[in-house]
């Protein structure tokens, strides 16, 4: 951690957060300010596979099915919940492509959560802010997505926090975010999925545009990361 | 009718007994029987497992197992990742006479009929051979169950007016002698087949289709005019098992065909992608115990403990970021 953080995680540094810090997201202010998050985030677990709808309607068309289930871990999938609809419609983010998707599910077989982390990927300081009820707690810096195979912009979600193994590019632990590579539909036998991970078997400085899309952060900040942050927690990739 | 019958009890002889056939027929069809449905001839189709109109894409190790072509749209991204055990035609003069030949069994399912009437998802039921529409789309979530009723020839034609689309894991079941080769998907747009689903029968669909992670198809999924998608999965072109009975002189009797009342599952197995290294992952930072430590220290513990409700869990298969 020590080779990422740095005089970010202390709040005095950042007077203005104090006092923004329960404002909505998205908003950026000054160039030294940082952007402003939700103090928290209403989440909701899948019990059971999901039928998605484009619309609060059992007419509307439907989009692919969530499945209660991560591909990568088999844990449970936990969606940001943007919305609700009479009938018991549930507006909730959706994970891979296309990036940014939403989609209407029904409440039924849902259980309602909520969240008060929140992750801010800044692709031009190069650096992972990390907030608690709104407030920065933590920084650190990071390899970003290199100008050919950017890191996409926008907003997401945490899909799955990964415990990898040792020989694992990217270990010792990720973050599997709902973001697909604009430019890769494929990598690495995966489906160009975006991830914040460590830097074992795969390097990189610290600071420098040089990743494929991935957010690359020191082993030491992920292990504090997946300690803290999990399924459904929302992620935020500004340029 | 019965009402006509009434009216007229003398008339018998053959008039009548048509009329009774005729009545027979129609409570048949009351009672759930859907129409009997005809095979969709597939044509130069036949041999393909996937068929495409603008692209086929792959991600993953994927089998197919029959031949693979793609036109006019003739890109295959993730190719390499592709066992194709049929012939990869590509957009060569094959696909193109198979992909006229789609359009001609695509718009074959789609005139079937008369059709009966299927609810928007099909999970849980269980369907008689014949035709059935839907005039919008078509999703399953669990099971579907097609039975034969012993007839192993016996078609399923259902017919989505929109899109077909199955949830995660979910299975198309046959019984009783239903064969893949006769069960056939005419899907007006698009269809999706969840991750991890096992699915049956011949998708014949007018724009894209896409086949997530780690599904398994026993049958074909042709796209006439959009792309074919698909990630780590395992496709088999159904082959008809030959009856028995027509082949009373070979030695060499089709085994599937004698046991008809289980279900057909796909012989090809599942897909070998997973490496998950779950004896080897390194254990997370995980708290210390609060006992015999000072209280703010237990206090820190404590709260650290609270904060790893993140539920860090091992891969079980490749990750495959983008790094």
């Amino acid at each position: 951690m020590a080779s990422g953080s740095s005089g970010w995680a202390a709040t005095p540094t950042l007077p203005v957060l104090v006092l923004l810090g329960f404002l909505a997201f998205p908003s950026v202010g000054a160039a030294d300010a940082v952007p402003r998050v939700s103090a928290t985030q209403a989440l909701v677990t899948l019990r059971a596979t999901h039928l998605v709808r484009a619309a609060p309607s059992a007419a509307a068309a439907l989009l692919p099915p969530v499945a209660a289930q991560r591909p990568i871990t088999g844990g449970q999938t936990v969606l940001p919940l943007i919305g609700r609809a009479a009938g018991g419609w549930l507006h909730v983010r959706l994970p891979g492509r296309p990036n940014g998707a939403t989609g209407w599910i029904r409440a039924k077989a849902t259980t309602a959560t909520r969240t008060s982390w929140h992750l801010v990927v800044d692709t031009t300081r190069r650096r992972v802010l990390v907030y608690e009820k709104g407030r920065v707690v933590r920084s650190f810096r990071a390899v970003v997505g290199k100008p050919s195979t950017p890191t996409p912009l926008g907003t997401f979600f945490v899909e799955e926090a990964v415990r990898l193994a040792p020989g694992d590019v990217g270990a010792p632990f990720a973050l599997a975010l709902s973001a697909r590579s604009n430019v890769l539909q494929e990598f690495d036998g995966g489906p160009g999925q975006i991830a914040l991970h460590g830097l074992a078997n795969v390097g990189g400085v610290l600071g420098t545009a040089a990743s494929h899309g991935c957010i690359r952060l020191a082993g030491t900040a992920m292990s504090w990361l997946v300690g803290r942050i999990g399924a459904g927690v929302p992620v935020t990739v500004i340029g | 009718m019965t009402f006509s019958m009434f009216k007229r009890p003398r008339a018998i002889g053959a008039t009548a007994l048509c009329g009774l056939f005729v009545l027979g027929l129609l409570l048949t069809l009351v009672s759930g029987a859907a129409a009997a449905a005809s095979s969709v001839p597939l044509g130069t189709a036949d041999s393909f497992a996937v068929l495409a109109g603008a692209g086929i894409t792959n991600t993953g190790p994927t089998t197919v197992n029959g031949d693979l072509g793609t036109y006019p749209t003739t890109t295959v991204v993730g190719a390499a990742s592709i066992t194709v055990t049929g012939a990869n035609h590509g957009g060569d003069a094959v696909t193109q006479g198979a992909k006229t030949d789609l359009t001609t069994a695509y718009n074959t399912a789609a005139g079937e009929g008369p059709t009966s009437p299927i609810a928007a998802d099909l999970g849980g039921q269980t369907l008689k051979p014949g035709v059935y529409n839907s005039g919008s789309s078509i999703g399953l979530t669990g099971s579907l169950t097609l039975d034969a009723g012993g007839d192993p020839s016996a078609v399923f034609v259902l017919q989505a007016g929109s899109s077909l689309t199955t949830a995660s894991a979910s299975t198309v079941n046959l019984i009783n002698g239903a064969q893949s080769c006769n069960v056939f998907w005419q899907v007006g747009s698009s269809a999706t087949l969840g991750t991890g689903s096992t699915f049956r029968g011949t998708i014949l669909a007018l724009t894209s289709i896409t086949v997530t992670t780690g599904v398994t198809v026993d049958g074909r999924v042709l796209a006439r005019n959009g792309a074919v998608t698909l990630d780590t999965d395992t496709i088999t072109r159904p082959s008809c098992a030959t009856p028995v009975a027509t082949t009373p002189t070979t030695t060499t009797a089709p085994a599937t065909t004698t046991a008809p009342t289980t279900t057909t599952a796909p012989t090809t197995t599942a897909p070998a992608t997973t490496t998950a290294p779950t004896t080897t992952a390194p254990a997370p930072a995980t708290p210390k115990p609060v006992r015999h430590v000072k209280a703010a220290a237990a206090k820190k513990t404590a709260k650290a403990a609270a904060a790893k409700r993140s539920s860090v869990r091992t891969a079980r298969t490749n990750a495959g970021f983008t790094g």
